[in-house]
């Protein structure tokens, strides 16, 4: 049988880059599919619309959605599908994927995040695992990406800092905003150690890629300089110019078909117009972002797996992870700040750049000893206009409209700067959050949605809560008014990883050390789904750093 | 329901009709809602002449504001009002390449400092990388 492609890559985004870019360097022939249109720079504008209120990047939910499986009031699980509700579990259906809508806070996860279980034991209720590779075997690539990707920051010694095999980071750090100094000054009273948040930005112009610019609208939004090191700017511009590679957008993969043998031959997709269509390859690879590469790989039976794709020991789209935590707010009104001070603070273009992970672990009474803890990060209040006006649209359950609208728009936009804080902490893998196909609920191809159970470990809540508790003295000390923090256990859908957890037994995961589907000889699965737990920091420095180390035993056996 | 004042610009003056016209032309935006949100109008009218004896328009602010409010105890009014004050919203702060927030006077007004690029007019956000719906074999 002829073979289109050396290589077939599904998903074009953090976890699907890195394996393009470094087989087609190598010469081998690799197509990319992806379900999306293939933007550009030239189409990223600064356009709250696009970026934020309509279904641009995305789809619309009537055309592709989920169902939301979670607790009722009852304790039931309750399932709704999300053109019902509008819960939005889509991030970037684009060539790029959601990478190109990051934020980019890029951290490391740490060496004792590998060995989770045996550091820190187990928890009633939640299925710990050690990861099957340790940090030594991933620092390589984790390197290796601060070079490809295009990694700013600056290497500051603190209690918790993960070892590193280079001194620095090869881009200095992108220009920060006023009020760093004070979160600083802040920490320091406190004996906190403020430290600069790594940020996949590129600080100088390079490999064809320019610096920010500085507009102040980063996170959502698409990069207009290619500085946002997405799999987009960074990795397939590249792997395109090597004349091995092609991308393929408007390509919706419904099904991988396998043989006898239980070998995948081909990718089933359907094209721009709809027409069936078959890319067949030596080795696949998956990456499609959690919830849709379970999705897939459930949809993908054939004669050795017929339940699934890796299947066969029913542990396929277990173990969903999500990122626990929370985030919180303190104002800083003007007129109770000096002039300069309150000059400084509505300075728009700067990022904050400040993280802590003085509680990355801690010992505390309250739980008994050691536990893992997280990462706070402080960042600005989204610059967002329309968000910002929608969010006095409603007083004491009534709309406002007319003078009393005006004088609260004013109020909301021009008295205060808000500094705001995220809480990272490890969403703990349960048997209550997972990946299964709905039924009766499909998509406009006529395939059976994701059905994503979202139950999440009390556990986190409590590590959340400690952690924001620590977040909110700093606001604090800073003098910030009407301080207020949140942690729940509602998911967030953009740090979403696991369901295909990599190790060691057949029975307990679905990928082996190297993220080759245990039984399938030439199935990969590169995205953020290996993880059989998430580290206490957003995930995508991990997802690319893992794929290139993937990359890396392909290109040793294509 | 957002009047213009001596200090600031109202509905009028960041032409919010214009923005409203550019997404009831908007491709990706429902049917429903387009036909939703012209009845609604249909509504409002009739109720005006109902209650205070002429068109909306027509009327000095505290009629209009009677007229609202009553509109707002039934459910579809209260839904109606909301999706007309989303939309209002957007046209105050949107960029103005949609027809709204004429000549930055949303943002002029606030003190927002908008970020940049902007988008031009073909690159409108429905105009950017449109999927392909239909079987175009013959």
């Amino acid at each position: 049988m002829s073979l289109d492609y050396d290589v077939c890559v599904i998903g074009s985004g953090a976890g699907g880059g890195p394996i393009a870019y470094e087989l087609a360097q190598a010469g081998h022939s690799v197509i990319v599919l992806e379900k999306g249109p293939w933007l550009t720079e030239k189409d990223f504008f600064k356009d709250e619309l696009a970026c934020c209120r309509r279904s641009v990047y995305t789809p619309k939910l009537k055309d592709e959605q989920h169902v939301i499986e979670d607790l009722d009031s009852q304790g039931h699980w309750h399932g709704e599908a999300t053109s019902k509700s509008g819960w939005d579990f889509w991030n970037g259906n684009v060539v790029g994927g959601s990478s190109n809508f990051m934020s980019g806070f890029f951290y490391r996860i740490k060496p004792r995040d590998f060995r989770l279980l045996s550091e820190f034991g187990p928890i009633p209720g939640a299925n710990i695992a050690d990861w099957p590779i340790s940090y030594e075997q991933l620092e390589p690539y984790y390197t290796k990406a601060e070079t490809e990707i295009g990694i700013s920051g600056h290497v500051h010694k603190h209690p918790f800092l993960e070892p590193r095999s280079s001194a620095d980071f090869p881009y200095p750090p992108t220009r920060e905003h006023p009020i760093s100094a004070h979160i600083d000054t802040a920490c320091q009273s406190l004996g906190y150690h403020s430290l600069p948040t790594p940020r996949a930005i590129l600080s100088r112009p390079d490999k064809g890629r320019r610096s920010c610019e500085y507009s102040g609208y980063c996170g959502s939004y698409g990069c207009s300089t290619g500085a946002k090191g997405s799999s987009r700017a960074a990795l397939l511009n590249r792997a395109v110019a090597s004349g091995h590679c092609t991308v393929q957008p408007h390509a919706k993969v419904y099904k991988l078909s396998s043989d006898t043998t239980g070998k995948v031959v081909s990718a089933d997709y359907y094209d721009a117009h709809n027409q069936a269509q078959k890319i067949r390859a030596k080795i696949f690879v998956v990456a499609c972002q959690a919830i849709e590469t379970s999705r897939l790989l459930l949809a993908s039976t054939g004669p050795k797996h017929p339940h699934g794709l890796g299947n066969n020991y029913q542990q396929l789209g277990k173990n969903l992870l999500f990122s626990a935590g929370g985030s919180g707010t303190g104002e800083f009104p003007y007129d109770q700040l000096d002039k300069a001070t309150a000059e400084s603070f509505k300075v728009r273009g700067p990022f904050v750049n400040r993280g802590l992970q003085d509680w990355y672990y801690f010992n505390d009474k309250s739980f008994g000893g050691e536990v893992k803890g997280g990462t706070i990060d402080f960042l600005l209040r989204h610059p967002n206009p329309i968000a910002k006006a929608m969010s006095v649209k409603w007083h004491d359950g009534k709309l406002v409209w007319g003078k009393p609208l005006k004088r609260q728009l004013k109020a909301v936009f021009t008295e205060t700067q808000d500094l705001r804080f995220e809480v990272f902490n490890d969403w703990l893998p349960t048997d209550n959050c997972f990946v299964s196909l709905a039924t009766g609920v499909k998509d406009r191809w006529g395939s059976a949605v994701a059905k994503v159970r979202i139950g999440y470990h009390p556990h986190d809540l409590k590590v959340g809560r400690y952690l924001a508790d620590r977040a909110e003295q700093v606001l604090k000390q800073m003098g910030a008014k009407n301080i207020r923090s949140n942690v729940s256990g509602a998911p967030p859908q953009n740090l979403v990883a696991g369901g295909c957890r990599f190790g060691n037994d057949i029975r307990s995961s679905v990928l082996d050390k190297d993220c080759k589907v245990h039984d399938v000889d030439n199935l990969y699965v590169t995205d953020g789904s290996f993880m059989p737990t998430g580290g206490s920091v957003p995930y995508t420095w991990t997802i690319y750093a893992n794929s290139f180390r993937v990359a890396d035993i392909l290109k040793n056996r294509v | 329901m957002l009047p213009s004042e001596k200090d600031s610009p109202g509905a009028r003056e960041i032409h919010a009709i214009d923005y409203l016209q550019t997404m009831l032309a908007a491709p990706d935006i429902e049917a429903e809602e387009k036909d939703f949100l012209r009845q609604g109008t249909q509504w409002l009218n009739d109720l005006a002449k109902k209650n205070q004896g002429d068109l909306f328009v027509r009327l000095n602010s505290e009629q209009k504001e009677t007229v609202l409010r009553t509109i707002e105890q039934s459910s579809a009014g209260n839904r109606w009002l909301s999706l007309m004050l989303t939309y209002l919203i957007e046209a105050l702060l949107a960029d103005p390449v949609y027809g709204g927030n004429y000549q930055q006077q949303g943002w002029t007004w606030l003190e927002h400092q908008a970020g940049f690029p902007t988008p031009t007019e073909n690159k409108m956000y429905y105009k950017l990388g449109q999927p392909v719906y239909r079987n175009t074999k013959a």
